[in-house]
């Protein structure tokens, strides 16, 4: 039986710890993994949490700006497809989103707008567009205040933009059909109970044709996108999502034809 | 399940207690693998077993790893951690009454089960809560776990060794 002194239970990740008097931990966090290398937090020789990337059998820290490589608490979340990871992280100045890049160990990180696009938490299901941008889950805090939804991003200093607004349905999952159509699995309120069905964006939602792919639910998003339209946020949808899809390709999402799903 | 064809096969009957049974009430398995070879891994426990790890296919063939059989060691319990790379063997963070938490590798094709390496001697072990990341390039799991020399750092191992990644908190 080890004495007291030497026993201390630690908070973040509840580990007994044993280590001999003076050993410094630096209690690895959860990160993510790709096929090139996996990223991870953990308390640096400086005592503060910081991102490490590692290929298996050695660990760099990613080349970046001061800012980054220190945050100032743990619980930074972490998400990403092996070619580009996303990170949401607490810093000194607040809570902000970060992008991982490049090929082990030639690791970059680069900030996003700092100091503006503060984000709230939730860094999730991060994916690299056909595009080259990526897009992920989270919680920002755009024009409209902090919006929850699926933002993209082309991993350089500007603020990640609102590609939907996820406040009263979710987006589930997504994939990429192609660089202008995207499949979404959309879960919204329905009564006093929800439903989740299969959609497809797709460019031109007016005109473009409805192709039923694996569920017959894949036409309905279409079939409701006729005019009256209403959109969640012309100044922070339309403008992304030309540059995501390309500006003849436009699709939108409308409050009013969520409530029509319901009927 | 694992896009079986036809009706459901039963593996085990979980109101049934007996060397191939769970207690009535128990929930059948603690934690699940899915193997890219079409083949499902869920580890349980029962009083007449102890931890058992089941691997079976689609087929319904079945390797199992039982703790209490003679000249095993005495595992009380074992969690899923993680699938290496490459390989399909699984890491299984095990306690044993010996070498308390620790790393072990199991095979779910054979159904064999080895200890990777006694980072920490003795009770607790050097394991906690654990969470892995595979690094595809080096077919490794990455884990944390905590040594009297090396603190709580992050290890790496290939299922049959485990070694320390780096001292960074020093």
């Amino acid at each position: 039986m080890k004495p007291f002194s030497q026993l201390t239970f630690t908070s973040s990740n509840h580990f007994v710890r044993h280590s001999a008097p003076g050993v410094r931990d630096s209690l690895p966090e959860l990160g993510c993994s790709g096929p090139n290398f996996a990223v991870f937090f953990a308390t640096d020789s400086r005592g503060v949490v910081t991102v490490f990337v590692s290929n298996g059998t050695s660990v760099v820290a990613p080349v970046a700006d001061s800012t980054f490589v220190a945050f100032s608490e743990r619980g930074a979340t972490c998400s990403g497809d092996g070619r580009a990871f996303v990170i949401g992280a607490t810093v000194s100045q607040g809570d902000e989103i970060f992008v991982l890049s490049g090929s082990y160990p030639s690791v970059t990180a680069t900030v996003l707008d700092y100091g503006q696009a503060d984000l709230g938490s939730g860094i999730a299901n991060t994916k690299l567009a056909p595009n080259g941008e990526l897009v992920f889950y989270g919680t920002a805090n755009v024009s409209l205040g902090y919006v929850s939804g699926l933002f993209v991003t082309n991993g350089l200093s500007q603020t990640p933009i609102l590609l939907i607004d996820q406040s009263s349905a979710v987006v589930s999952d997504y994939f990429f059909i192609n660089s202008s159509s995207m499949l979404l699995s959309y879960t919204q309120p329905c009564g006093n109970e929800t439903k989740s069905d299969l959609y497809i964006a797709r460019g031109s939602l007016s005109s473009g044709p409805c192709t039923p792919l694996f569920s017959s639910e894949l036409c309905r998003f279409l079939s409701f996108s006729r005019p009256p339209r209403v959109c969640i946020s012309p100044s922070n949808i339309e403008q992304p999502v030309r540059r995501f899809f390309g500006p003849s390709l436009l699709p939108t999402f409308h409050r009013r034809q969520k409530s029509a799903f319901c009927r | 399940m694992i896009g079986l064809v036809g009706q459901p096969v039963l593996l085990r009957n979980a109101s049934c207690p007996g060397p191939y049974g769970t207690s009535v009430g128990d929930l059948p398995w603690d934690s699940v693998a899915y193997l890219s070879s079409s083949r499902v891994v869920f580890s349980s426990f029962s009083s007449a077993s102890g931890a058992v790890l089941t691997s079976f296919d689609a087929a319904g063939a079945l390797a199992e790893f039982h703790s209490f059989e003679p000249g095993r060691p005495q595992v009380v319990s074992m969690e899923i951690a993680g699938v290496f790379p490459g390989s399909n063997n699984i890491l299984i963070a095990a306690t044993d009454t010996k070498n308390g938490k620790e790393p072990y590798v199991f095979n779910p094709t054979s159904g064999t089960m080895a200890l990777i390496a006694d980072l920490s001697p003795g009770c607790p072990g050097s394991l906690g809560d654990l969470f892995t990341l595979q690094s595809m390039a080096s077919s490794r799991l990455l884990f944390p776990a905590s040594t009297p020399s090396s603190g709580t750092e992050m290890f790496t191992s290939d299922g049959t060794t485990a070694t320390l990644l780096a001292e960074l908190g020093t």
